[in-house]
């Protein structure tokens, strides 16, 4: 349930068919400019490095990648439906199950 | 927040020894302490009138066993019933005692019994780092980073932060051992051509051998694989060494000296410079005088016969090569770097078994090994500060967690939350739910480590979310995130959707960790002993000056021919009682030696007014009055 979010690729800089390497070298050359300890007297940074790192964490992989681009999908297709419904089979953040504690 | 002025420096904070860099104008310094040593020992000795540091400490330690404190990184961070703990407790000479779980040291202090935690101690050995970087520095110096090794968990880190904290240092990162050696080396960026290099750092230190397997990718440092024996180093070594020593003037002497705590002292001391020695040169020759019952001892020891006693230690180095190239899924052809840390690894035969198992490769070892790691933490260190010379202009590193963390979960399985090398800061959340009916209150236990079960991993602290309303097991929604910030300090909080009640757990207050209040107190502590030591060396100072004063006047005024007999009568007189007054009162306040001091220098400026009414004055007298009559 991420429909509010910024959209992963802009995030990165990078186009919908960006490879893995190009995926890669988009959150290095990032995280130069928005890793808190590029400098650590902007506090706001480190929000905005969490956005990256998440964005990175979801497109580098395969599998959640092609969640997210489903999920997009999804929302693209069904604009005024707002969020996913909850345990939505398009929702990445589901990968894992939800365990029982 | 705000930057500090004085530069920012690189500690290693070593088992055996320490060392602290700066790095300034893009060019590296190793910094001597006041016994002109680039590495200082990791020793804190407590005696009945003074705390010592360092040099001192250690070449007392055999007078001293019971309260001389060493290998405090094998405690630091670490609870009471750890098996490692307890194992190596049986080989100290000093007490741990379990505070309510926590460990600490106790000691006779000043006449007193003291109990310190971990913290504490390895506060003292960085504090006089600081003061080693002050010194050279002239500044005040108030952010460091400091090094770990790269298998250190959580609350290993996080009780390191804690003693630099007490030391008065802002800890701006704490960096992996071997990716600080890696730093130093310039590794840190993949060449041209390249997708990411493989770096294996061989660190055989005094204490402890680590073999780590990096794998570096334009600023990001991944640990693959970490191995070695955390007790194989230059100690054991030197105990050979001793041994064998004590078993030779046995032979010659027909007498056993390995009772007499003292000698092996001065023999252990003697051997760990003969070792050093066979590093460049092939012999080393060992004198000492009235070693035992007055017998005097001379030998010579060569490399071979060196290696010959230490053949088997050299050999287990390589076990755990292999072993760390296979859990990294590596072959040997796939290592781009080897680099040399730790001063064992000077030893010629340490070298040639691990470029042999390397088919000949070369080693990295251009920078000094017992360096490297404070070297890299200081380049890391100017970084942080924003001090980039042109060549650090672009780097960037990027901290990853060390160890995957995550909650248990029903059947004691770990859910884990945040992969092992996510990149830092980071925050994960996931969803969880319950095991049973009408559950009200769900127990959080959070975890790091590998291993799939719970127990096998390391437990970071517990945490409770309670106010479930009624609901059938599996139906609530509990979201769990966690936050990592840049210094990896971990909080977990979780989140019921349905009621929107919340709890949460940083781990700086968890288990094994010492709370807020008791950093603060130890801090406070730690600046009134600095004071205290300063008061120490000042009165030691004035003692000196005083008994040398009380010498020098007593010389001159004996070889002054033009005295007056009887002012040369009254000086000497008052040089003698000072002199026999200093005897009496080693523990005397500075004022006490000042005044005596002062006292002497009027009475000695009287005498030479008489004189110079134009007699004649012997040539040290001359130049006695005219610098001064005191050095």
């Amino acid at each position: 349930a991420r429909s509010g979010r910024s959209n992963y690729y802009d995030l990165l800089g990078i186009k919908k068919d960006a490879t893995m390497e190009e995926i890669k070298q988009a959150f290095f050359a990032k995280s130069k400019k928005l890793h808190p300890d590029s400098d650590p007297s902007n506090p706001d940074l480190h929000s905005q490095f969490i956005q990256l790192n998440e964005a990175y964490r979801v497109l580098s992989k395969e599998g959640s990648r092609r969640l997210y681009d489903s999920q997009r999908a999804w929302h693209t297709a069904w604009p005024t439906a707002g969020s996913s419904p909850k345990h939505s089979p398009f929702d990445f953040t589901d990968l894992g199950p939800s365990a029982p504690l | 927040m705000r930057r500090a002025k004085g530069p920012a420096v690189g500690i290693d904070l070593g088992t055996t020894y320490s060392c602290v860099g700066v790095c300034q104008h893009g060019k590296v310094e190793i910094i001597a302490n006041d016994q002109g040593n680039r590495t200082t020992p990791s020793y804190v000795a407590f005696t009945d009138t003074e705390r010592l540091v360092g040099d001192p400490a250690k070449s007392q330690v055999a007078l001293n066993p019971q309260n001389t404190i060493f290998d405090t990184k094998r405690l630091i961070g670490r609870m009471a019933e750890d098996p490692m703990v307890q194992l190596d407790t049986r080989h100290w000479p000093f007490q741990v005692v379990s505070d309510t779980g926590k460990l600490k040291v106790q000691v006779s202090f000043k006449g007193k019994e003291k109990a310190f935690y971990p913290e504490e101690i390895s506060a003292i050995v960085l504090a006089k780092m600081k003061q080693t970087a002050e010194a050279y520095l002239g500044c005040p110096v108030t952010q460091a980073v400091i090094t770990v090794p790269a298998y250190f968990n959580d609350s290993q880190r996080q009780a390191t932060i804690d003693a630099g904290t007490i030391a008065g240092l802002h800890v701006l990162k704490i960096l992996n051992e071997p990716t600080a050696a890696a730093i130093a080396y310039g590794l840190e960026a993949s060449r041209e051509g390249e997708e990411q290099r493989n770096i294996l750092i061989f660190d055989l230190g005094g204490g402890t051998f680590d073999v780590s397997i990096l794998r570096v990718d334009d600023g990001i440092f991944e640990v693959k694989a970490t191995a070695g024996d955390t007790h194989l180093g230059g100690e054991d070594f030197d105990n050979r060494l001793v041994d064998h020593l004590a078993r030779e003037f046995r032979r010659k002497h027909k007498e056993d000296l390995s009772q007499d705590k003292k000698a092996v002292q001065r023999l252990r001391a003697a051997c760990e410079r003969a070792k050093r020695t066979l590093s460049s040169g092939t012999t080393a020759a060992i004198s000492i005088d009235s070693l035992y019952k007055g017998v005097d001892f001379h030998t010579t020891v060569t490399r071979a016969r060196l290696e010959d006693l230490c053949s088997d230690l050299f050999q287990a180095t390589l076990k755990p090569l292999g072993k760390a190239l296979r859990d990294a899924n590596m072959n040997k052809d796939q290592i781009h770097n080897i680099v040399l840390v730790g001063g064992s690894t000077r030893i010629p035969k340490v070298q040639t078994l691990l470029r042999e198992f390397f088919s000949g490769r070369e080693l990295s070892k251009n920078i000094n090994p017992d360096e490297a790691v404070a070297y890299g933490a200081a380049v890391q260190a100017a970084i942080l500060t924003g001090n980039k010379s042109p060549g650090l202009q672009n780097v960037l590193l990027l901290d990853v967690t060390p160890l995957s963390l995550g909650i248990d979960t029903v059947g004691g399985v770990m859910a884990t939350v945040v992969k092992r090398n996510s990149p830092v800061p980071t925050q994960e959340t996931m969803e969880f739910t319950t095991a049973e009916d009408d559950q009200e209150t769900v127990v959080f236990e959070v975890y790091e480590g590998e291993r799939p079960m719970s127990k096998n991993n390391h437990l970071l602290g517990t945490f409770i979310l309670s106010g479930l309303p009624p609901a059938l097991r599996g139906e609530p929604v509990i979201q769990v995130s966690f936050s990592i910030d840049t210094n990896n300090i971990l909080t977990v909080s979780a989140r019921d959707t349905d009621t929107g009640n919340t709890s949460q757990l940083t781990i700086t207050d968890a288990r094994g960790r010492l709370d807020r209040e008791e950093v603060e107190r130890m801090v406070r502590e730690a600046e009134a002993h600095r004071v205290q030591d300063e008061t120490q060396q000042e009165k030691i100072a004035a003692m000196n000056s005083l008994e040398s004063c009380a010498l020098h006047l007593k010389r001159a005024a004996e070889g002054g021919q033009a005295l007056d007999v009887r002012a040369k009568k009254r000086v000497v007189e008052l040089c003698e009682e000072a002199t026999s007054w200093l005897e009496g009162n080693q523990l005397a306040e500075k004022e006490a030696y000042e005044e005596r001091r002062r006292a002497l220098e009027e009475a000695w400026d009287s005498v030479f007014s008489d004189l110079s009414q134009g007699r004649e004055v012997g040539g040290e007298l001359v130049s006695g009055s005219a610098a001064g009559p005191c050095p």
